[in-house]
This record gives C-alpha cells, structure tokens and sequence, in this order.
C-alpha cells in the first residue's frame, strides 16, 4: 500500500484543484443567475465542489501520514522520473494516440468503412496479431459484418 | 397480470425476438467467458447497436445479453481460473481447482445450472417486490428523493471500493459533478458548458458506460500479451450434477436470497453477490469442512453461480420501482429503457405496468436458453478461449464507436467516449471503483433538482430532511455508513473496552 502513496499524494492534490475550481464557477454561476443561493444553478456543484476538496483532503493527509511531506516530495520526484522510460506508460500512451488518430483523424477524414478497415489492420500488424494475409481478411470481414449488420439489415446511420 | 404474462409470452416467441433472445444470450456467454469484456460493457454496446430496432426486440436483447453474460463467466473461471467477469472471480476458487481434478463438466454443468435457478427464483421476487415498492416509492417526495441520491452514492461508494470508501465516494461526487454539465433541468442555466453548444445538452450516458467500462481494457491490449492454459474439458456427469444440486437446495434458495437483496442495493453488482454467498455458505459449514473451500467443494461453485446471477432480478427490483439502478449493467439497463420510451419508478406500475411482467418473462426464456446454449458451447470453449486478445480488441474498439455513435448520430458522443474512456483507464489505474462515477452520472439531475426544490419548499430549512420518517431512515442509514466506513464505531469500542478494563 506505501508504494502507492505518492500516487494518492498527486491525485489527492489534482482533486483538491479541481474541487477548488468547481466551487468557484458554482459562485460565478450563482451571481450570473441572480437567484437566491438556495434556488440558484450552482447550489449543487458548490456542494458537491466543497464535499470533493473536504474527501480530496482527507485522502491527502492520509497520503503523508507516515511517510512525512519530505519524503513523499521525493518519492513523487523519483516516480515522474521513472515514468517517461516505463514501457507500460509508453506503450500505453501510444495506445491512446492510435486510438485517439482513429477517433479524431480517420473518422472525421473517411466514412466509417475505410476508416476502420485502416485502423484495423495497422492494429492487428502493431500487436502482432497475426499474418499480413490474416489481417487483411479478418478487418474485411469484420467491417463487412458491422455494415452488412447495422446500415443495411437495422438500417442505422454509421459515422 | 395474467394477461400480462401471457401477452409477454407471446411477444417473446415471435420469430423475430427468439433468434434474437438466442443470439444475445448466445453473444453475451461469449462476452461473459471472454476475460476482460464485462456484462455492463456489452449491455451499454448493445443498447447503443439495438438502438434502431423496434422497442421489445431491444429490450428482448438486453436482457438475454445480461443474463448471458453473468452467466458465461464461470466457464473460463473453471477452465482458465480467469473468471470472464468480476461477476465470477468467486467461482473460479473451487471451479478452477475441480477444472484440474478432471471434472470440469461437471463444474460447468453445476455452474450453469445454479445460474439457471438463481435467476429464475430472482424473477419470482423481481414480480412479487417490485409492485410494493413501486407503491412505497408514490409516498416519495423531493425530500426523500435527494436523501435516496446521496444513499446511493454512499452505499454505493462503501461497497465497491475495496476497503477504500473515500475512493468510492470521492468517485461518485466526480460522477455528479459530469451530470451538472449541460443547461440545468430547472431554470435551463447553462453549467460547465464554457459556451460551446454541443456541451449544453449534458454528457450522454451509453458512450460514456461504453468509454468507463470498454477503454481501459482495450488500452491493457498495448501493454500485455495474451497467456492461456485452457483446462480439459470433460463429461458434464448431469446425475452427479443433479444429487449435488438436491443436497445444495438450502444452499441455493439462501445464495439467491443473498443475490437478489446485494441486487437491490445502487450500483452493487453481482460480484459482490457472489462473495457475499460464498462467504454465508462457509460460515454455515462446520468447521471440520472448511478446509475443503477452495480445494474444489462443488458447494462453493453452486453459492457463486446462484448468488451471482441472482443480482440480475435484484439489481431490477430497484430500477422498475425507483428509476435507481441495482448494478453497473442495471444501470445501462434504465438508460435503455429510458432510450425506448419507458419511464420506470413510482408510476410505472400505473403508466405501463406491462414492462415489469415483460421483463420477467424475457428473463425467464432467457435464463432457459441460457442454460441450453452455455451446456451446448462449452464443448467450444476451449477453442473460443484460445481467440487471442490483441485479434478481439480492435474489433471491439470498432463496434464500442459504432455504439457511441448511434444513440444520436453525434460524432462528439464518440469523441466522449474516447474522453471518459482515458479517465475510466486512470480509475482503474488508481482502484477509484467506476461504479459510483456512473451512478453518480444517473442521479445528478435527480439530486440536484430535487435539492433545490425541496430547499424552495422548506424555506431553505433543512429540517425536513431529517423529520420526515423516510429520509430519517435514508439519513441514519448514510451517517451510520459514513462513520462506519471511517471506524469510528471501532474506535469508540476501543474506547469503552479501554475503560472498562482500566475500571476493572
């Protein structure tokens, strides 16, 4: 568990601003609706901004105690420096680029069908799934599948 | 009801919705077995791909899918000790070690066959409780609906966090802080939306339950190869299969029980089901025998199976009656209903009494082919279970945008997916369970609405929220939870046995 308090430490901060920030817009909110606090749009989230920074806290303190603000600074220092050469982070992180390519890029670029069929095989190559030739056909077929199923059988939109 | 029942029936054995209450069924064993892919995750992509389908043939899929996938779990927990869903982790304790003694048929067969009793003893209470408490619920007002929010959350929160109820709680809040996003439901104030349009009509429900529950598996696809050793599969041995079942009937009825009462509390799944029923059978077995749990004791698979598969009935008792969801998948479930018309809570019972009787009944014949279809398949298993990860995933990143995507036909639900899909990953990196988040995503506006105008109501007094009988109970039960889940009650017993032994 003490391994992990440095990653408590730094969620516990992030949560607390957020919290923060969440209580301040609730202010904004409730002047800009000119209503009464009670009755007025940003009473929830102030609520909810306040409860989340007063959790956020206790798991903060939880974090240090024991450990002290000293050495849990150093172990969070230590851990951001090991991050960038994790190859779980860096793998990871290029998982959520390819995703994030094909959501944002290729199927705002392409219709569905190509779109997919792209990112299909790419992926099955990158993780090694299987042969070029197996790649190939299982994304054909599954593509054929998705649209023979959903825009000609159910008659449904695709992106 | 009568009439009901019978009109059920009778919807349900129409071609149409037999192939597909065959096919879910069928699509949510295989999505059960699979490690990794969820009961909630494939009720969320299928409510979004049955989408354009007429009304019961949708719901006809859902409901098979779920009770499916519960259910197909156990089979790679006994032949992999990898239960395919949470659902199953218990089961894989004696199944798994019976797996390896050679009889994994005979684990597979009493497996499905407990899944098979607890559900249907699940749909008997789902029809009994439902209309009395839909009947409670009526006496509910906007007092009582705020404090059966924040119950929610708390409970909630408590029992999915692993021993770690801030992590849960602290989830939860995140989870009602994205249901204020969007124009507010009573003055239509525009909230956390920084002036962009597509952000005023809040954040939906199914792309971010397909982004929570499907991304951070598909994301694990980059960073770990898939291993299996299958077990052999064996004879199923059925009369074997059924004496163990006869001896078990105390043992099924209490599971059940168990089941369907953690099914009715929000968003407690059926893992937690299953423990909890593993766990009442152990404490009921006298001492000499303990020692056989975990050693392949057919006894622990028949608990796990039936009070897991039970949460399905109960996790519904609580959406048909109060439009608050009993489990992750339940909660999809109400977002779905919700997708296809339906209104569940209170009026229900007056407005379209028919949907619980459907359900039921949907349930029921699903449960039957259920058990058919799981003893058929497993013969497969073996081979579906070798069907490497880094093949299923991408396939499955295909079909989670087209399930996003089709709800509304928005590029951006998609894109949301995407979103909440990386801060469902960095939950489960940090153990902040998901089930609160998603709770708190379904109760925001309840709660929010309901706060104000009861503060409206009382003249911003807060005295009713701890007058008024039910949310008395409601209020005991979240300060009892709260301080509980702090230990001060432990501390305080500390505190006393200390005098008492200083007095001594």
């Amino acid at each position: 568990m003490d391994n992990k308090k440095h990653l408590d430490f730094i969620t516990s901060l992030v949560l607390i601003a957020l919290g923060v920030y969440v209580t301040l817009e609730s202010v904004g909110m409730t002047i800009a609706s000119k209503k009464a606090i009670l009755a007025s749009p940003g009473l929830m989230p102030g609520f909810l901004g306040i409860m989340l920074v007063l959790c956020a806290t206790i798991m903060l303190v939880n974090s240090i105690k024991g450990v002290g603000f000293k050495n849990i600074l150093a172990q969070t220092k230590q851990w951001f420096g090991g991050l960038v050469k994790d190859p779980v982070v860096k793998n990871t992180f290029l998982g959520v680029i390819f995703i994030g390519v094909y959501i944002f890029v290729l199927l705002n670029l392409f219709s569905y069908w190509l779109a997919t069929l792209i990112m299909l095989v790419f992926l099955f190559l990158y993780l090694k799934a299987t042969s070029w030739l197996k790649a190939a056909l299982i994304s054909v077929l599954t593509v054929a599948a998705v649209m023979g199923v959903f825009v000609y059988a159910f008659h449904v939109p695709l992106p | 009801m009568g009439t009901y029942v019978l009109q059920a029936f009778a919807t349900v054995l129409q071609p149409l919705n037999l192939v597909c209450l065959i096919g879910a069924t069928f699509v949510g064993l295989m999505v059960g077995m699979l490690p990794g892919l969820t009961s909630t995750m494939a009720v969320a992509l299928l409510t979004g791909l049955s989408f354009g389908l007429p009304s019961q043939t949708a719901l006809v899929i859902l409901i098979s899918v779920y009770v499916g996938a519960i259910s197909g779990g156990c089979q790679s927990a006994i032949l992999l000790n990898i239960p395919g869903t949470p659902a199953s982790a218990s089961t894989a304790l004696d199944g798994y070690p019976l797996g390896r003694q050679g009889k994994a048929g005979l684990a597979i067969f009493l497996a499905t066959s407990a899944s098979f009793l607890g559900t249907v003893i699940s749909v008997l209470l789902l029809m009994t409780v439902t209309p009395l408490l839909s009947s409670l619920a009526l006496k509910f007002g906007t007092y009582e609906y705020f404090m059966l929010a924040l119950f929610g959350i708390i409970i909630c929160g408590s029992i999915t966090s692993n021993g770690k109820p801030l992590r849960g709680w602290i989830s939860g809040i995140l989870g009602l802080m994205v249901a204020m996003i969007g124009l507010d439901t009573i003055s239509a104030f525009p909230r956390f939306s920084y002036g962009i349009t597509k952000l005023n009509g809040g954040i939906q429900l199914i792309p971010v339950m397909i982004g929570l529950f499907g991304f951070p598996e598909l994301l694990r696809m980059f960073d770990r190869k898939s291993k299996s050793e299958v077990s052999k599969m064996s004879r199923f041995n059925m009369r074997e299969g059924f004496s163990i079942l006869r001896r078990n009937i105390v043992n099924v009825i209490r599971s059940a029980l168990i089941g369907v009462g953690v099914g009715i509390i929000p968003g407690v799944g059926e893992d937690i089901g299953g423990w909890l029923s593993y766990w009442a059978l152990k404490s009921s077995t006298p001492e000499e025998k303990k020692a056989t749990y975990g050693t392949g004791n057919p006894d622990g698979i028949v608990a796990c199976e039936t009070g897991n598969n039970s949460c399905v009935g109960g996790a519904l008792i609580p959406v048909l009656s109060l439009a608050v969801p009993g489990s992750s998948s339940a909660a999809v479930l109400l977002a779905a209903f919700q997708l296809h018309g339906y209104r569940p809570g209170p009026l229900l019972m007056t407005e379209t009494p028919a949907l619980l009787y459907n359900l039921c009944i949907y349930m029921l014949v699903a449960s039957f082919a259920m058990w058919a279809l799981a003893l058929l398949i497993s013969k497969f298993t073996v081979r579906v279970l070798g069907v490497k990860r880094e093949i299923l995933m991408p396939i499955i990143l295909a079909l989670c945008v087209v399930g996003s995507f089709v709800v509304r036909n928005y590029m951006f639900d998609v894109q949301c997916m995407f979103i909440f899909g990386i801060v469902g990953y960095f939950m489960s990196k940090l153990e902040f369970p998901a089930a609160p988040f998603m709770l708190g995503i379904i109760l925001g506006n309840m709660a929010d609405s309901n706060l104000r105008r009861a503060l409206g109501l009382s003249k911003g007094s807060l005295m009713p929220f701890v007058t008024r009988p039910i949310c008395l109970v409601f209020f005991i039960a979240v300060v009892g939870l709260i301080l509980s889940q702090l230990g001060v009650f432990k501390k305080v017993r500390k505190l006393f046995d200390k005098k008492s032994k200083a007095s001594n």
